[in-house]
């Protein structure tokens, strides 16, 4: 008997370790729709929103998961690896093309007059059925995707201590002394590398853009999506160079790098700069916003359903929530990145943001808020360009110099990264 | 009366327990904590991507010339940091075990307070410092073991101080009335005593200072790479095996210094700290 108690209490005394570890996945709490999104990248507000929307249309109380991820590597290690069962995350568009080829993703069908299709600018609609893979080019980005965020890849800078004529190229990068923090991202970082490869080819093209834009435009596509040996071999050591002029590399810290004068140059994505802009304005410096000329990046993040979702039908009543133009407007002001939705509701906080009466430029945003067939005009005059407004919304002839990096084949993948960790080492 | 004693004998014996199963929860903790996530990384460490076996990541690890490169550089600011420590920290030690009793715990306190604020915070204050210094952008290398020594002083104070303490003060006085001197007795009394407290605190700074790369990240913008940073890098880009096999590489490298350190010795040593 003593015995059999004495076991029981240690046993006891074991469990009780092991206990809270499985208590966690045990006790789970029914969770109706699981979002998963990137940092700092939605209105957090919107959640209750929605499950307030959901409340009055349906008379239905939901319980909404909102979850975060760093990268979007970590958001597919989650899937495929954890098959973690969310219901709408929302990766960038390589990474949507990658889980779309993997089977990760499922196929999204919204009717015409849904709000997404009503809203979506015709130019992110194009952009997003131009990727394209499969036998026949059966399948695209857009039918496992709705657009939420686009922008573009420039240079934020410091125009007291930088000159902004020498940001105009990427390849002012290599022999400049001003201070600059690059991306410890390989594809960002790959991307200016390339610049810096093909810097005679791209200034050759560049008369190309006026008399066969067609032919342009494929070039820059080739130039800046080679991932081929030689390529990536040659890469490593202009990488290298570069980030030896660099300051440092950074992920998130290169806005305040810029704001605290340890950096006059800021590598940015659109968005960031724009949040960088208004920050540095609190210390009295008023940054710029610079798309190189040679050419630059377009990207999208999308929300997409995986195929472990439970419950898809919320999270495509989520998707509609989120495409709204007052939730994209109320969106777009807290995170400082430009939505994918171009109604005429956004059009208009656009002119009453960044508007002037007088203003001496003009610039032509036709290509992202005319639908088809319309006959609106959708020109913003304003008093200042190579700020805020102009980093959320590149004039057409900006855009027009942009392009995709699409995804990188497995193989090509592993030649890049290998050669990227070499450049850190 | 006799019987109400048998009681209580019965029952202490039924609650008491032998050292083995004490250990039990313990062990349960190791099990799945430590054995258990050493096994993923041996197995990581011998499959390929696929998933088949065989030796290809150690074949990339001794290849690849830039992973000596970044293990050296590793072994470099732990060597140097570990110095720092030992230079800075062993003084202190010292005074702080000669001062009388009750003000002695509040001094030690204070030493050992900058362990208890977080460590994010500390990080963040100390690139402001260094900022302010002028170093920032400039002196990676410094500013890692600057980074480093900041971090892991107080891992260097409290075994020294803990072997000093307990030192016999009768042998110094002993020294003294013998006719020896100051410097005499500290190099042939006080400091060989103390060596076991020099050996703990080596280890204990040693091996976290070659592998803390939040530290070397933070403080250099990232233009230093140690060992720890590139197991993360190979992780964020979804490659378990190759930063498997430099974990492997990495245990190698602590059971090799902790054996040189003595770690392995049955001698007393000193890890734990008394009040």
């Amino acid at each position: 008997m003593k015995k059999i108690l004495k076991k029981a209490l240690v046993v006891l005394l074991g469990t009780v370790m092991a206990v809270p570890v499985f208590a966690s996945f045990a006790c789970s709490k029914r969770v109706d729709l699981k979002v998963y999104n990137c940092y700092d990248y939605m209105d957090e507000t919107l959640i209750s929103d929605f499950k307030a929307y959901y409340k009055e249309k349906t008379g239905k109380s939901i319980t909404v998961q909102y979850s975060c991820y760093d990268t979007p590597e970590d958001l597919y290690n989650n899937l495929k690896i954890k098959g973690s069962d969310y219901d709408v995350v929302c990766p960038s568009d390589y990474m949507i093309e990658k889980m779309a080829r993997e089977g990760m993703l499922r196929k999204i069908t919204l009717p015409e007059d849904s709000i997404y299709n009503a809203n979506v600018s015709p130019f992110i609609k194009e952009k997003f059925e131009s990727v394209t893979w499969g036998d026949d080019n059966e399948y695209n980005l857009s039918q496992y995707a709705i657009g939420y965020m686009w922008g573009t890849m420039g240079l934020c800078y410091n125009p007291e201590n930088v000159d902004g004529e020498d940001m105009k190229s990427w390849s002012t990068l290599w022999n400049t002394n001003a201070s600059f923090s690059i991306k410890d991202s390989v594809r960002d970082t790959y991307f200016i590398g390339l610049a810096k490869k093909y810097q005679t080819e791209l200034e050759a093209n560049k008369a190309l853009y006026e008399s066969d834009y067609a032919t342009y435009y494929a070039n820059l596509k080739n130039y800046f999506n080679d991932t081929s040996e030689t390529t990536v071999t040659q890469m490593e050591s202009i990488l290298r160079s570069l980030r030896t002029n660099s300051y440092g590399m950074e992920v998130d810290e290169g806005k305040d790098m810029i704001k605290r004068g340890e950096t006059d140059v800021y590598f940015a994505w659109s968005g960031d700069a724009v949040y960088a802009m208004d920050d540095a304005e609190e210390v009295g410096k008023e940054l710029m916003y610079s798309v190189p000329e040679e050419g630059s990046n377009i990207w999208f993040d999308g929300w997409c359903i995986p195929t472990t979702a439970k419950n898809p039908e919320l999270a495509i009543e989520f998707m509609e929530f989120i495409s709204r133009p007052d939730n994209v407007i109320k969106n777009m002001e807290y995170i400082g990145y430009v939505s994918c939705v171009a109604s005429d509701d956004v059009f208009d906080w656009v002119v009453d943001t960044y508007g002037a009466d007088e203003g001496e430029y003009e610039v032509n945003l036709n290509y992202f808020f005319k639908a088809d067939g319309s006959d609106g005009d959708y020109t913003v005059v304003t008093d200042t360009l190579g700020r805020q407004f102009s980093a959320q919304y590149p004039d057409e002839e900006v855009i027009k110099r942009c392009v995709m990096m699409n995804y990188f084949p497995p193989d090509a993948n592993e030649r890049v990264t290998r050669m990227w960790i070499r450049v850190k080492s | 009366m006799t019987d109400k004693t048998n009681f209580n004998g019965k029952l202490k014996r039924s609650f008491t327990f032998n050292r083995g199963q004490l250990c039990i929860p313990y062990a349960v903790f190791l099990l799945l904590f430590v054995i258990f996530p050493l096994l993923v990384i041996v197995y990581y460490a011998f499959t390929s991507k696929s998933g088949s076996f065989g030796f290809d990541n150690f074949v990339w690890f001794f290849t690849d010339e830039t992973n000596f490169a970044i293990i050296l550089r590793s072994i470099l600011i732990g060597l140097v940091s570990t110095v720092g420590c030992l230079f800075i920290g062993y003084p202190v030690a010292y005074v702080l075990s000669r001062i009388k009793s009750h003000r002695r715990t509040i001094l030690l306190l204070l030493f050992v307070a900058p362990m208890v604020i977080n460590f994010v915070l500390r990080a963040m204050a100390m690139k402001e410092l260094l900022s302010f210094f002028g170093l920032l952008g400039r002196r990676h290398f410094l500013n890692t073991v600057i980074g480093m020594v900041y971090d892991y002083l107080p891992f260097m104070i409290l075994p020294l101080y803990s072997v000093l303490i307990k030192t016999d003060k009768s042998l110094e006085e002993a020294a003294f009335d013998l006719g020896a001197g100051s410097v005499k007795v500290f190099t042939r009394i006080t400091l060989p005593l103390s060596i076991p407290g020099i050996i703990s605190g080596i280890t204990m700074v040693f091996l976290p200072s070659m592998t803390s790369y939040v530290i070397s990240d933070t403080y250099t913008a990232k233009n230093i790479t140690i060992i720890g940073s590139r197991i993360d890098d190979l992780f964020g880009q979804n490659d378990f095996n190759s930063a498997s096999v430099i974990a492997l590489v990495l245990l190698l490298i602590m059971f090799v210094t902790t054996a040189v350190t003595g770690g392995f010795s049955k001698d007393e040593n000193a890890r734990g700290v008394e009040l």
